[in-house]
Parts: C-alpha cells; sequence; structure tokens
C-alpha cells in the first residue's frame, strides 16, 4: 500500500510539473507584453475526450488528439521583427531536440523539432515565421506524425488564415 | 396547613430553579392537588404538576436501561488493526487520484469548447505546414528519380 501511495503520488508529482521546451527555452519571450500565450493542459485534452462531435472529420480529429496531452503556444502577430525572432527562436532548444523539417518559402519559414524518448516522440515543436506573425508551438505527449500530417488533408480546409484564428476567436 | 404566598413563592421559585427537596416537591404536589388559591396562583406550575402525574400511570418498559445502554455504547470492533490502517491509506490513495480530477470540473462547457477550437486550429496549422514540407520532399523525391531516369537512358543511348 505504501508503494502503491508512493506510485501515486510520483505520477501526480511528473505531471504537475513536467517542463516543455517552452518554458525551458523561450521563457525570455515571458517579457513581451505583445506575446499572446495559449496553453492547454492534459485535464482539458481529457475533457476533449467527453465532447459529442457531429461530423466524421471531428471524430478524426478527436482520434488524432487522443495521445497528445499538452500543447503550449505562443503567438506575436505585428511581429515586425518576426523573422529575426524566429532566426533567434531555432537557436534555442537543447541537444534533446532533433530538426526534423525545415520549410522555407517566400516570406515563411517554418522549423520541425523532435523530442524521441525511447523510439517514441514525446514533444514536438514548432517554430515559425510568416510575414509578421511569429509563434512557436509546443506539442507534448505520444506524438504520431504521420496522423498530425494527414488532419489538414482529412479536415479538408484551407489553414493559411489559422494562425490569425488562433488570436482572435 | 395554611397557605402561606411568600412562603410557596420562595418554593416555586426553587422548584424551578431545581433547588427544592423531595419534601417541598411533594408539598408542592400535595397542593397543587388540593388548593385552589394555588391552582390559580402557579397555573404553569399546576398544569406541569398534572403532566408529571399522567406520567407517572405510563409503565417503564422493561429492560429500559440496558437498551438504551446498548444503542448509546460503541460495540467493539472486529476489524483488526492493519484492516483499519488499510481502510484509511485506500481513502488517501483514493482522495490522490479524485482530488485532481475534480479540478477538472472547473472548467465551463464553454472554456472546454473554446480550448477545443484553438487546439483545433493551432493543430491544423502544424498539420498544414508539416504536410507543405512532406509534399515537397515527395516533389524533391519524384524529380531525384527523374533525373536518375534520365541520366540511365542517356547512359543507355
Amino acid at each position: 500500500m505504501k508503494n502503491l501511495m508512493l506510485v501515486a503520488l510520483v505520477a501526480i508529482t511528473t505531471s504537475a510539473f513536467s517542463q516543455t521546451a517552452i518554458d525551458k527555452y523561450f521563457s525570455y519571450l515571458d517579457k513581451d507584453t505583445a506575446v499572446t500565450k495559449v496553453t492547454i493542459n492534459s485535464k482539458m485534452f481529457e475533457l476533449f475526450t467527453y465532447m459529442d462531435v457531429e461530423s466524421e472529420e471531428e471524430e478524426e480529429f478527436k482520434e488524432a488528439i487522443s495521445n497528445i496531452d499538452g500543447m503550449k503556444l505562443i503567438v506575436k502577430e505585428d511581429a515586425k521583427n518576426a523573422e529575426a525572432m524566429f532566426k533567434e527562436a531555432i537557436q534555442k532548444p537543447g541537444k534533446e531536440f532533433e530538426l526534423l523539417m525545415e520549410v522555407d518559402q517566400e516570406s515563411e519559414h517554418f522549423y520541425f523539432l523532435i523530442n524521441e524518448k525511447n523510439g517514441v516522440i514525446a514533444e514536438l515543436l514548432m517554430i515559425g515565421s510568416s510575414d509578421e506573425e511569429f509563434m512557436i508551438m509546443s506539442l507534448t505527449g505520444e506524438i504520431d506524425l504521420a496522423q498530425i500530417s494527414r488532419l489538414s488533408r482529412q479536415m479538408n480546409i484551407d489553414q493559411m488564415n489559422h494562425l490569425q484564428k488562433i488570436d482572435k476567436d | 396547613m395554611q397557605y402561606n404566598l411568600s412562603h410557596i413563592n420562595k418554593i416555586v421559585e426553587r422548584f424551578w430553579n431545581g433547588k427544592t427537596t423531595l419534601k417541598e416537591e411533594q408539598l408542592l404536589r400535595n397542593l397543587s392537588q388540593s388548593s385552589q388559591e394555588f391552582r390559580s396562583d402557579f397555573p404553569d406550575l399546576d398544569s406541569y404538576l398534572d403532566q408529571q402525574n399522567e406520567f407517572k400511570h405510563i409503565p417503564v418498559p422493561k429492560n429500559l436501561e440496558q437498551n438504551i445502554l446498548n444503542q448509546t455504547t460503541q460495540p467493539k470492533s472486529s476489524l483488526k488493526p492493519i484492516l483499519w490502517f488499510s481502510g484509511i491509506a485506500a481513502t488517501l490513495a483514493l482522495l490522490i487520484w479524485i482530488l485532481p480530477a475534480q479540478q477538472n470540473q472547473g472548467y465551463s462547457d464553454q472554456e472546454v469548447q473554446q480550448a477545443y477550437k484553438e487546439t483545433k486550429n493551432a493543430l491544423l496549422l502544424l498539420s498544414n505546414k508539416m504536410d507543405e514540407g512532406n509534399t515537397y520532399a515527395l516533389k524533391l523525391g519524384e524529380f531525384e528519380k527523374n533525373q536518375e531516369k534520365l541520366k540511365q537512358n542517356r547512359n543507355n543511348k
């Protein structure tokens, strides 16, 4: 019983204090008052599973996020120095992060980094800038890259304006 | 017996304060039954003593004292101390499990919907960008394959 309680306490402590790359490497952005931070914690992801959804697409989306247990987002709109912010940010992540993919397209730059633990992607980090917008997103849990990559095709929506929607909704 | 109001008054006062002797209480009972003056001077006490008189005729159930004692005395527990300890530990473990879950209940439906919407938007952006990267990677793969084919064709000629 004593051991059981110890395990329970450790599990709670670990989940309550687990740090993401955003907490660890990007705290310097906390000073920037124009930055919007969004945190969706594991409890909220748990509540998503109880939500009623009507369409098949939404059901697929729920399935895709079922193994994600946290999301943190930093967004800065009207960032005149978005590209400089991007260049500074991509230098920050530690050695545990590997560059998975880099997308450079005209004024858009996106870096995808992963932190793999025991063959499982425990954290996916996206750092991006587009025109005058800058963003960092961290997903934690058991990340299935193929499933996430398929999402936008499954939802069949033009996603180019989603960066703006995140902040305005 | 002479009815001395001031004296009776003092006894009545002591009666309500619970300080009368058995002899004085008997005197008051006798007066209640025999003296009209007493009944009109002390109607409350008279009706109280009347009720007491009625209760006298109600028989006391057998083993009343023992029955009350049985109900008020805690029976000895048959549980061994170790089981009590396990019970407490199990309750604590359950509380540790339940408390964080209860904290979730603090979110309104609207907040959950809003969080879902934001999560969806953010993930779709992420997915879109990843998909773009994959598409280019596939295109690049095809380009390299075609380049290899052209090279082979040239060599064959």
